[in-house]
């Protein structure tokens, strides 16, 4: 009989913010431990929180397969490896006075906004090993800030969101942090221009656009030829400058295991999807690859007493250009910040009411851009009408790619 | 119970949650599991800094608490601060489902009753990829609090989703339904409800044509309705949005004309379904709350903090996801009040629009967008043809004076999965409800 073992361990400090002042401290460590076994094709789980006693937790497991869960799964073989990073990103005693600090430099420097947000210290560790010898082990930190200001004046909870997930803390980064906050209180009180229905290039975060075809990539919808793109792994169907990869790296993603939810360890940590345009994964499990006949992804997950499914812990996408000045030069294009709701129909018209955007001009944001719609075919959007990835966001703090594609401009 | 120190204030909300999930995918039992997880939060309160911890150890919670008290500094005066006295001190026992406790039902009745609507879909060619679930919740919830509140009451949902995927001549539409309930008894016998609403999903497949974006007249569905009302406005009635701004509370002041007279909107915790909340996460007993009432802005939703900042009376609406994480304000079950047209009244007022059956998602802040999943061409008063909707959308306070028609029959519902996101809390229980309700202009692309 095959065994996994997994045990995943989070500990988070957060500290929230409300109008400039840090008003809560909230602490949660919680610890995941789960159990899975294999027989005749049939699968058992069983999960517990906290501190467990394997042995037990293990006969619960061998119950379960009495449910006749069918599972296909090849346990990985004599696999170690372990990327521990013991370091936190602040330490526990600084975080306060961290928090306290920042809110009030950009209190200071975004008068016009209502200052809320969350300074978040969090720090995972796992392991996941099997009856095949393997064993895998992390452990890493994250400190992420994110403000979710309005305009004191606004009727809205939130008229404008910021947030940076960091690998590293330090008074350049602060300075940053607040001067990308006091651009966006700029921006955000400069007169709205309003442009003219048309065509333009908008610089969007990676996942606003991805997000509307991540259903498409899942096996389920792929073999039913319920996807935008069924039948067509292996095939180029997007702009070649484009590559898209399930995140575990952990130089880019601090907040999850560099192995997925069944032991697999991705080359580069980083599950393709889409490579130079081609469609190169689907998202599966073991059990799910095996029983479509699909390429193996290594993107499960799963709840901790439940069976693996797939899981997307973070996203990749691989730059084209250091910044936005070198991918746009002196066109000016539109930053959109935030976009509510949106949706894609079958045929892949994906339509997004923008609610906040600014103007670009060489690289640097230079005004506010009345709301509007944007809209396109998904696969023109990130075909022949996909510009590239920046590798540097507008905003200097921010760790993240932002991705620049020409859409249509509809005013209402 | 526990043991409360002097000079602050504190309370402790435990969850007991029992959960059950019976999954197949493509005819293949895919999950079939039970859960049991106790959790507790527990809040101290110094009259400046809150402090929280969360444990799914229910023996540590004093520890934690005494932990709490440690970071936090003791003020004398906390029984006189502005929020501490505006907390309820309720004492009640309210168990409204022990005896149809999901609990007490074997899971392979659970299965069972799964299992006999499969069948459905396979009914037809097109479909594929089958997917069907049941989930059910019940939770018993305890609260105590330093100033002698001791509650306890129970919750309970229990539903299907149903999908699958319906292809034909390389076109294709994602077919779901879902039934959500508070009674495992009440979710069998739907199969002809089911039946239907799959038949009624293939002719969208078969014959819902693109449309022109641009602004129409638009129906909204009691299920649309429901979440236009929580989208829209609902969530400019959460009252932490003007917490630090004395501007805005005089801008938005109780009794400002912000509808057409013909809406009334109401948060009420005590409907029992998935917005059930006799008690809020601060022990405040539920009521019922018009946000909006004949057009004029009525009330806000409180939790003590912004109940105590505004000097307006509580009203339920402090609320976690679980005892993970802290109460913030949120919504119960939102509604809009009927009005006096039948249906076939409301229908007539369109020459040419749309009708949104169901939908997929919405969003809200000073715009709101829905994104349909049945919507229909209206013509002449009639319903025509299937349609391709992506998003409709519109300026909340320009939709909300646009609202020309409402029918006389309100109708709840309650869901299992999904809920309402805000901040770092993801998928609370809230339930909609409404009347059909008429729009004469939403942008719809």
């Amino acid at each position: 009989m095959n065994k996994e073992y997994i045990v995943n361990k989070s500990s988070e400090i957060t500290l929230n913010i409300t109008d400039g002042k840090v008003d809560s401290f909230r602490e949660i460590d919680e610890t995941t431990n789960t159990v899975r076994v294999y027989s005749e094709g049939k699968i058992g789980v069983a999960g517990a929180l906290g501190e467990v006693d394997f042995s037990e937790l293990e006969k619960t497991a061998e119950t379960k397969l009495l449910e006749g869960i069918p599972y296909q799964s090849t346990l990985n073989k004599n696999l170690n490896k372990k990327i521990e990073n013991p370091r936190l990103v602040v330490d526990k005693s600084k975080i306060i006075p961290t928090a306290k600090r920042i809110a009030k430099k950009v209190a200071m420097a975004c008068p016009k906004f209502l200052v809320n947000g969350k300074v978040q210290l969090g720090q995972n560790s796992g392991s996941y090993k099997n009856s095949e010898n393997t064993d895998l082990a992390y452990k890493n930190s994250n400190l992420s800030v994110f403000f979710q200001v309005k305009d004191k004046q606004s009727s809205n909870i939130a008229d404008a969101y910021y947030g940076v997930s960091l690998g590293k803390y330090g008074k350049s980064v602060e300075d940053k942090i607040v001067a990308d906050l006091a651009m966006l209180h700029e921006n955000f009180f400069a007169e709205k221009i309003l442009l003219p229905n048309g065509e333009y290039p908008m610089i969007f975060g990676s996942y606003d656009i991805l997000g509307h075809v991540f259903k498409d990539f899942i096996a389920e919808y792929y073999v039913s030829g319920g996807s935008l793109f069924s039948g067509k792994l292996g095939q180029k169907v997007f702009n070649e400058k484009l590559s898209v990869y399930v995140d575990r790296n952990p130089k880019t993603n601090r907040a999850s295991a560099f192995y997925d939810g069944e032991g697999e360890i991705a080359k580069n940590y980083r599950a393709p999807l889409i490579e130079k345009g081609v469609i190169n994964g689907i998202l599966n499990t073991k059990n799910t690859a095996a029983m479509f006949g699909l390429p193996h992804a290594k993107t499960s997950g799963g709840s901790y007493d439940g069976v693996p499914t797939i899981a997307l812990p973070g996203l990749f996408v691989q730059s084209t250009a250091a910044n936005l000045s070198e991918l746009l030069g002196d066109k000016k294009a539109i930053y959109v910040a935030i976009t509510s709701g949106g949706d894609i129909t079958t045929e892949g018209t994906l339509g997004l009411p923008v609610m906040l955007a600014f103007l670009v001009e060489n690289g640097k944001m230079v005004g506010r851009v009345s709301e509007f719609n944007a809209s396109g075919n998904i696969l023109d959007i990130l075909g022949k009408d996909f510009v590239g990835v920046s590798k540097q966001d507008i905003f200097a703090a921010s760790e993240n790619e932002v991705m620049v594609v020409n859409m249509n401009l509809i005013n209402e | 119970m526990y043991n409360f120190k002097k000079g602050y204030y504190a309370d402790v909300r435990v969850e007991d949650r029992f959960t059950s999930t019976v999954a197949y995918t493509n005819g293949m039992l895919r999950e079939i599991k039970e859960r049991n997880e106790k959790r507790a939060f527990i809040r101290v309160f110094d009259g400046k800094m809150w402090y929280f911890a969360s444990t799914t150890n229910l023996s540590d919670v004093q520890d934690k608490l005494n932990g709490l008290y440690e970071q936090a500094k003791p003020n004398d005066k906390i029984e006189k601060n502005k929020i501490v006295k505006r907390y309820e001190i309720n004492s009640d026992v309210n168990m409204k489902f022990t005896l149809c406790s999901v609990r007490n039902i074997a899971i392979s009745e659970k299965k069972a009753l799964l299992e006999s609507y499969l069948p459905i879909l396979s009914s037809s060619p097109l479909m594929s990829m089958p997917g069907a679930t049941y989930v059910d919740r019940n939770s018993v919830f305890e609260f105590s609090s330093s100033k002698g509140a001791y509650i306890k009451y129970d919750y309970q949902t229990c539903g299907i989703v149903l999908s699958c995927t319906l292809t034909d001549n390389g076109q294709f539409f994602q077919a779901h339904h879902q039934l959500g309930d508070t009674e495992f008894s009440r979710l069998k016998g739907k199969k002809n409800k089911l039946t239907k609403s799959f038949e009624e999903q293939i002719e969208c497949l078969k014959n819902a044509v693109a449309i022109t974006p641009g602004e129409y007249p638009v129906i909204l569905s009691p299920e649309a309705a429901g979440i236009f009302a929580h989208e829209s406005f609902g969530h400019k009635s959460e009252a932490d949005f003007m917490l630090a701004d004395e501007g805005i509370a005089k801008e938005w002041v109780i009794g400002k004309q912000v509808a057409s007279p013909l809406l009334s909107i109401v948060d009420c915790g005590k409907n029992v379904g998935s917005g059930y909340v006799p008690y809020d996460d601060e022990g405040t007993r539920a009521r019922k709350n018009y946000l909006i009432k004949n057009g004029v802005l009525a009330g806000r939703l409180h939790n003590g903090q912004t109940s105590a900042y505004l000097k307006e009376k509580l009203t339920g609406n402090a609320r976690a996801i679980n005892c993970t994480f802290e109460p913030i304000v949120r919504m119960t079950n939102t509604y809009i009040e009927k009005g006096g047209l039948s249906e076939e009244e409301l229908f007539a007022g369109v020459k040419f629009g749309y009708y949104i059956k169901s939908v997929k998602h919405g969003s809200g802040m000073s715009k709101f967008t829905i994104a349909p999943h049945v919507a229909y061409e209206v013509v002449d008063g009639k319903i025509t043809r299937p349609v391709k909707i992506s998003v409709i959308s519109g300026d909340v306070f320009t939709t909300l004076g646009l609202i020309d028609g409402l029918s006389d029959k309100v109708e709840f519902l309650s869901f299992v999965t999904g809920g309402c996101g805000k901040n770092e809390q993801s998928g609370l229980p809230v339930g909609f409800g409404g009347p059909f309700v008429r729009v004469s202009k939403m942008f719809v692309q």
